[in-house]
């Protein structure tokens, strides 16, 4: 049984994003008021009109007086979140949930992290499970492991996965080239990422998504207010997400393939909007491309590939910028990095943007005819992971 | 020079270099699942009780990857990469190790055998072992030299 779901009944009305990198020069209040201010302003309300907020960070700050405090809120709930990677959608789909119950009229979510300060890696903090005798295993390395095992199962040569791979990664950075808010903005092809130093197993560093600061902000109302504020609102259409119980590090039949986790957020997600068919009722798609091998298996966790042939989708351009159905048109984790607590709502930004024909024209892809778009986050390793699915689309029933 | 393991309770280290070390594990005694490392209660059935036993030494390569960030960070800074592999053990469990080896060494599917290695000399003049998986055609082929 998964959620009965909101749907349609909570209306994003504004949204804000900073440029995500690295920004030695403000600090998390800074990004938190910057991201507040552009989405205020796009809502056209004020922050004493914002009944409750919630805010997302993993690591930056503890409790709401990290966002109460900046923001000068007077006698205003504010609930601080953490979800590992899916913390900013977390946040999200907290303050839908607050305005879908009827308790407050006007919600923001903020999601707000400041990687860089804590060191290069910045999410060391986060427990990986270990053997006692496997400490420094990192990210790029668990998430490696899906490629060999991927390539076996389907039959694939490791050397063309590789190039698949890579293509994924040199899709990404061409579409983050024409976002003036990403952190990367070069275009880089699939023999130039093949030749950058290795990380582990199949990947280089450029198949490993960036670390940025970053910060961004949305403002959700009940559906039927929406128009009071703009006439080109986003509506809810699914909030789904599954905490892992880790029982993959545990069981051989977990084949390291594909992500459970990620599957049922997607079941869920679709059950809750009505899609049947994601492939062809979505405009777009935003995925948590952390590493390559994760928007690979992705594409097949998530409906768009049958399994086994998302390679083969990934190599036909199904998932490019005109493709079939666009994935990460603003450059993903890979050109953004991945600023925990804001990634979710960057996401959504770029949903924002072009669901309502407002991307930059160098990247603006045509949604008049589907209309709804997808959110993804996972947080965790292969076997243990958390995930959330949101789907936003124009119209409402 | 005696043996001891880096830390306690994950396998054991034979007085005799020559024999094979066993993973500490537990099987539980409802249901009779194997896991690694040692579990109390049952995570299959939930039963409270497993009973400790010995895995391995042998398994199979289920998936893996070559790591390029030095082992152990600094404390064997010699090392600049290393291979990590998920081994399937003849009892069932899938397990998260170091394997012994290049980046060109491995494939899917090849049996590993269970193996120490000095990781560094204590101040009492122990070695410090750590355990790692290599292929087993190779078993006995490193012996005396320098390893990735
Ligand atoms: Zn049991």
């Amino acid at each position: 049984m998964g959620s009965h779901g909101i749907k349609d009944r909570v209306a994003i009305i504004g949204m804000g994003c900073t440029p995500f990198r690295e920004h030695w020069d403000r600090s998390t209040d800074d990004l938190a008021i910057d991201a507040v201010a552009e989405a205020t302003a796009s809502a056209g309300v004020s922050v004493p009109d914002i009944d409750a907020w919630w805010l997302g960070t993993a690591q930056s700050g503890m409790s709401g007086i990290t966002l109460a405090a900046p923001l000068k809120l007077e006698g205003k709930p504010v609930t601080r979140v953490e979800n590992y990677c899916a913390t900013g959608s977390e946040a999200l789909r907290q303050a839908c949930y607050a305005v879908a119950s009827g308790a407050y009229d006007v919600a923001a979510a903020v999601g707000v992290e400041k990687v860089k300060d804590s060191g290069y890696q910045g999410l060391n903090a986060f427990p990986i499970p270990n053997d006692g005798t496997n400490r420094t295993l990192t990210a790029a390395a668990m998430f490696s492991l899906v490629a060999p095992a991927y390539a076996e199962k389907y039959g694939v040569d490791p050397t063309e996965l590789r190039r698949t791979l890579a293509r994924i990664a040199s899709k990404n950075h061409a579409n983050g080239a024409h976002n003036p808010r990403a952190q990367f903005r070069r275009e880089m092809d699939v023999d130039a990422i093949c030749r950058m130093p290795e990380v582990a197993g199949m990947l280089s560093v450029f198949d490993c998504a960036g670390v940025a600061d970053g910060g961004a902000a949305a403002i959700v109302v009940r559906a039927e207010d929406a128009h009071r504020y703009t006439d080109s609102p986003l509506y809810v259409k699914a909030l789904s997400f599954v905490a892992g119980n880790g029982s993959g590090l545990l069981d051989p039949d977990y084949d390291y393939t594909h992500f459970p986790e990620c599957e049922w957020a997607a079941r869920d997600a679709y059950a809750q909007a009505g899609i049947t068919d994601p492939r062809r009722e979505l405009a777009m798609a935003e995925v948590h491309d952390c590493f390559t091998p994760t928007e690979l298996v992705l594409m097949e966790d998530l409906g768009f590939s049958e399994r086994g042939h998302a390679w083969e989708d990934c190599e036909a351009g199904v998932f490019d910028l005109h493709g079939d159905l666009p994935v990460n048109t603003d450059g993903g984790l890979k050109s953004f990095g991945h600023p925990v607590g804001a990634s979710g709502l960057r996401m959504l930004f770029e949903c924002w943007l072009q669901l309502r024909g407002e991307a930059p024209e160098d990247r603006r892809i045509d949604t008049a005819a589907r209309g709804l778009a997808l959110t993804h986050n996972l947080g965790g390793y292969p076997g243990e992971m958390v995930s959330f699915v949101g789907i936003w689309g124009t119209g409402r029933e | 020079m005696a043996r001891v393991a880096i830390e306690e309770g994950y396998f054991t280290v034979p007085d005799d270099p020559a024999e094979a070390p066993r993973l500490l594990g537990s099987r539980c005694g409802a249901c009779g699942e194997h896991f690694f490392p040692r579990r109390q209660v049952c995570a299959r059935c939930l039963h409270d009780g497993c009973d400790d036993v010995e895995l391995g030494p042998t398994g199979r390569l289920w998936t893996w990857t070559y790591v390029h960030v030095p082992l152990f960070a600094k404390k064997n800074a010699k090392v600049s990469a290393y291979g990590v592999g998920q081994v399937d053990l003849p009892e069932g469990p899938r397990v998260q190790a170091l394997l012994v080896g290049g980046p060109d060494d491995f494939e899917i599917g090849m049996e590993m055998v269970l193996d120490l290695e000095t990781l560094r000399t204590d101040d009492d003049g122990n070695d410090v072992v750590i355990m790692r998986f290599s292929p087993h055609r190779a078993a006995g082929a490193h012996e005396g030299g320098e390893r990735p």
